[in-house]
């Protein structure tokens, strides 16, 4: 078997080496228009959610440090405000991947596969020339 | 004499069949690709079965509900971080990292910067990170033969110690990614068994009152409400947050977590093998709960101290509580049970860590740097491989019988503050920012790396009248976990790398990467096409 094929630094698509292969994809693809949409619908959705979880999370250990009465506040029974504070970093996580799956595959999923395959074609066509 | 046979033969069994596994799996390694990442064969759900594994490591197990039983609600705060951080690997990095590397951590950075800097600095961080990681779990491991075997003294430990560092050897040796990745998937759902029956019949002890349990642990601690409220172990709050940036941040910086997702053929079986593995995660970290305040209520802070002073061996110690104590027949079976499982944890970590280092060192920088331009011979690579297992496994040994006593969760605490530190930042920046280049990934990753490292060297856990050395004398750094100040170091140094030199090369293929990352071009019709584009499969 041809270790070349191996080589992670060689495009699997046209077995390039990327000097060469940026001269074609980077003009024809970076500017497509699919792709800047793409690019503009993820980063319009992970980074604010990263910030979100962050902050809840930050804000768990902030108050561990500097409000131990609230935290160790008795609400239902033995269950102190800290305790659920921290279960609900749980459910936040399993909501948090819940929607971006969800958000993933509606928005995103459709759109790369549409994309990728144009491109393949478009790279076929070229090798081709 | 009766219970240490009992223990022992359960361990053996368990052992021997684990073994069994990997050498059945070592007859389907036959490429590197298999090698490294299992022939990308492996199922998004197999593969979230397989990062839960890697993950919920002795500190997981042992650490958490040795914390909560000493230290209450403290302990549970490395619980949530260490779930939370799932979101960043989920949001920011599975999906592009899967789609833009190969084999290694550094394939991702490799893509559009030079590859000798950035592979060699990279396999330095790899193995870095996972020896630090892997210390933790050996003094996990000695802790447990100790008490699994009645043994006293520090040579039993540092004995049990080597014990696991050779099994891991052999785990590696012969197994490689596809015998680790089903140990891993076997590890976790006995685990996952044995902490759901533990809190299972936890619960029944204290007739399914969570209100009870609570109740009676804050008692048993003497501390009184004071034990369901933080402050007993931390009672700074920039202590508190250095440790939480170190674990949200951290596991997206874990190279060998890294990895698990080039085992899988897509993108969206990346994103689903990350949910799977958030929900079992997760489970398992709720139910942490059961385990300390449980062990705190039922077996009492004197006896779990004087087995560990550390707290590790909360777990085992309850599952003997529950059994029916110390010396009867059902106590000691529950005490086996769960010292296996544990044991089965540690080792599927340690060989998880080792292959992920040994890779790196074999792929990176013995392949690309040192035999650069030569033919490549995968024999060779593989043997490589598996020579610097065994280095690592022995320095990781040595280094752990020095780290005997501390708490396995706060030690790998630690790993993750220098995995958020020197990894975190070039694979963000890498991924995200078209200016950044090989100056700033090598100056990031360097000064990441030794900086957290020597935080921690000079920091109250090494240094002064609780560490390690120079007692007489003040730690020169004050916090346990440097990630306050190490991490933004690692950022702010990978930036200013960069800014000091130019590389058209790398922002002009920051274009493709994104491309290839937000896309799957390439990457995914790896497996799919034949030639060229073709990863090598097995012909079975």
């Amino acid at each position: 078997m041809g270790y070349e094929r191996q080589d992670p630094s060689r495009s699997p698509t046209t077995g390039r080496m990327p000097e060469e292969e940026a001269v074609t994809a980077t003009e024809a693809v970076g500017k497509d228009p699919e792709m800047v949409e793409l690019e503009q619908r993820h980063s319009r959705f992970v980074w604010p959610a990263t910030a979100f979880f962050i902050v809840y999370y930050m804000l768990l250990n902030i108050l561990a440090g500097t409000s131990p009465d609230l935290m160790g506040r008795k609400l239902f029974g033995e269950f102190t405000f800290g305790y659920l504070f921290a279960l609900s970093q749980f459910l936040m996580a399993f909501v948090v991947a819940w929607i971006y799956s969800r958000w993933a595959a509606r928005r995103m999923d459709p759109l790369a596969t549409d994309l990728r395959e144009k491109l393949h074609r478009q790279q076929i066509k070229e090798a081709a020339e | 004499m009766s219970d240490q046979a009992l223990s022992l033969t359960l361990f053996v069994v368990f052992v021997l069949l684990t073994l069994g596994i990997t050498v059945w799996a070592s007859r389907q390694t036959k490429t590197a690709a298999d090698f490294y990442s299992a022939g990308r064969r492996i199922s998004g759900w197999q593969n979230g079965v397989a990062i839960s594994g890697d993950y919920m490591s002795a500190a997981s197990f042992l650490g958490i509900a040795g914390l909560i039983s000493l230290f209450g609600y403290d302990g549970f705060l490395y619980s949530v971080g260490w779930l939370v951080a799932y979101l960043t690997v989920l949001l920011l990095i599975a999906e592009l990292l899967r789609n833009s590397g190969k084999y290694t951590m550094a394939d991702v950075l490799a893509y559009r910067m030079r590859q000798r800097p950035v592979r060699s600095a990279a396999a330095l961080s790899t193995v870095g990170v996972s020896i630090v990681y892997l210390i933790a779990q050996m003094v996990g491991a000695g802790a447990l033969v100790k008490l699994l075997l009645g043994l006293e003294g520090d040579a039993a430990a540092i004995l049990a110690i080597a014990g696991v560092g050779v099994l891991m050897i052999v785990y590696v040796t012969f197994g490689g990614m596809i015998g680790t990745t089903w140990v891993q998937i076997v590890k976790a759902v006995l685990l996952m068994a044995g902490t759901v029956l533990l809190s299972f019949l936890v619960l029944t002890k204290f007739g399914f009152s969570m209100n009870k349990m609570f109740a009676d642990a804050a008692t048993a601690s003497g501390k009184g409400d004071a034990f369901l409220a933080p402050g007993l172990r931390f009672t700074s709050t920039i202590e508190l947050v250095s440790l939480g940036l170190a674990l949200v941040l951290g596991t997206a910086g874990l190279p060998h977590i890294l990895i698990r997702f080039y085992t899988v053929p897509t993108a969206q079986a990346a994103r689903k093998s990350v949910i799977w593995a958030i929900g079992i995660i997760g489970s398992f970290y709720i139910l942490t709960t059961f385990l300390g305040f449980g062990a705190a209520a039922l077996v009492g802070q004197e006896r779990i101290k004087e087995a560990d002073a550390a707290g590790n061996m909360a777990g085992p110690l309850l599952a003997q509580t529950i059994g029916g104590g110390e010396g009867s027949f059902g106590g000691d079976l529950f005490l086996a049970f769960i010292a296996a499982v544990a044991f089965a944890t540690i080792l599927a970590v340690v060989a998880g860590l080792t292959i992920t280092a040994s890779s790196s060192f074999a792929h990176d920088f013995y392949a690309n740097v040192m035999r650069r331009g030569q033919e490549r011979d995968e024999q060779a690579e593989v043997r490589v491989a598996r020579i610097t297992a065994l280095v690592i496994g022995a320095i990781a040994i040595v280094l752990a019988s020095f780290a005997r006593g501390q708490n396995v969760a706060f030690l790998v605490g630690l790993a993750f503050a220098v995995a958020a530190s020197a990894n975190l930042p070039t694979i963000l920046f890498s991924l995200y920012w078209k200016r950044f280049n090989t100056n700033g990934a090598v100056v990031g990753i360097l000064v990441g790396l030794i900086g957290s490292l020597l935080l921690v060297v000079i920091g109250p856990n090494v240094m002064g009248p609780k560490g390690l050395m120079f007692k007489g004398s003040d730690p020169l750094f004050p916090l346990e976990n440097p990630g306050i100040v190490s991490i933004p170091l690692g950022f702010a140094a990978a930036w200013l790398g960069t800014m000091l030199s130019r590389e058209p090369a790398s922002e002009e293929m920051y274009e493709e990467l994104r491309v290839r990352a937000l896309t799957g071009l390439g990457a995914e019709e790896a497996e799919v096409a034949p030639a060229p584009a073709a990863a090598p499969r097995t012909a079975r």
